[in-house]
């Protein structure tokens, strides 16, 4: 059974994690001096707030799909009832597992799109996010951004976040 | 439902012809579907080599809207890659 799951969960954690990265992104407190400190949280950064964008396209996913399935009574409010929907109809594509975390499959599975093809700067910061971001980064064991990255890949996620945030209308 | 997969399996040769003839026969050029039949569209060529990325979807959906023109609406997103990037 998933934990923490449900869409006013996702859309409460998305923030909390783009502002962890940030405070990631800060010059260390330990060993500040040590060899390396610059780098050393970056890539920690940002996996953390790329956790922000997976939330928040995961809220407006479960947000879209109960709003088209109202008439029906289902109240789809978790994600875990989200897949078991899309599993029953057959819908594409297939979001379980490790796929939920594919944020280019969580966009695909959004009716976001349409406005991405009218603004250059938020479909370039959709763009870098989907390139740079995995939850794989979780085991790099380089130092695989440099600051500038690091920050610009950031202020993607965070363009990205609000971009999708205030489209979000949930009941 | 028909209708959406019909635009998406007319408008994917589309793309593909467009961004090839703008980006040269050396360009990857991948096309899926997005919600509601809508192409999602990923290029690897390098004459998107050290642009950024705001320069790189400027250059593609030019290319995809003069080359497509009306039917350019039926793109949705696009995720352009130099081979500086692989």
């Amino acid at each position: 059974m998933l934990e923490y799951d449900g869409i006013s969960e996702l859309i409460k954690a998305a923030p909390k994690r783009l502002a962890d990265g940030r405070e990631l992104l800060q010059k260390p407190s330990r060993n500040a001096n040590h060899s390396g400190a610059e780098t050393r949280h970056l890539v920690g950064a940002v996996y953390i707030a790329g956790y922000a964008v997976e939330a928040i396209l995961k809220a407006y996913v479960i947000a879209q799909t109960d709003a088209l399935t109202a008439h029906k009574g289902l109240r789809i409010q978790r994600w875990s009832d989200l897949l078991r929907y899309r599993k029953q109809i057959g819908a594409s594509p297939d979001l379980e597992g490790r796929r939920s975390h594919n944020l280019q499959l969580l966009l695909q599975a959004a009716d976001l799109d349409p406005d991405l093809s009218t603004d250059t700067t938020v479909s370039a910061a959709v763009a870098q996010c989907i390139k740079v971001w995995k939850p794989a980064l979780r085991y790099c064991p380089r130092a695989t951004f440099d600051r500038d990255r690091a920050q610009n890949t950031l202020d993607a996620i965070e363009t990205t976040y609000n971009w999708v945030r205030i489209r979000i209308i949930s009941g | 439902m028909a209708s959406q997969t019909t635009s998406f399996a007319h408008i994917k040769p589309e793309i593909e012809r467009v961004l090839e003839e703008s980006f040269g026969p050396g360009a990857a050029v991948s096309v899926e579907q997005g919600y509601a039949g809508r192409a999602h569209v990923k290029i690897v060529t390098p004459k998107l080599n050290g642009l950024t990325e705001e320069q790189k979807q400027q250059l593609v959906w030019d290319a995809l809207r003069r080359g497509l023109g009306e039917d350019a609406q039926l793109v949705a997103f696009v995720l352009p890659y130099g081979m500086d990037e692989l």
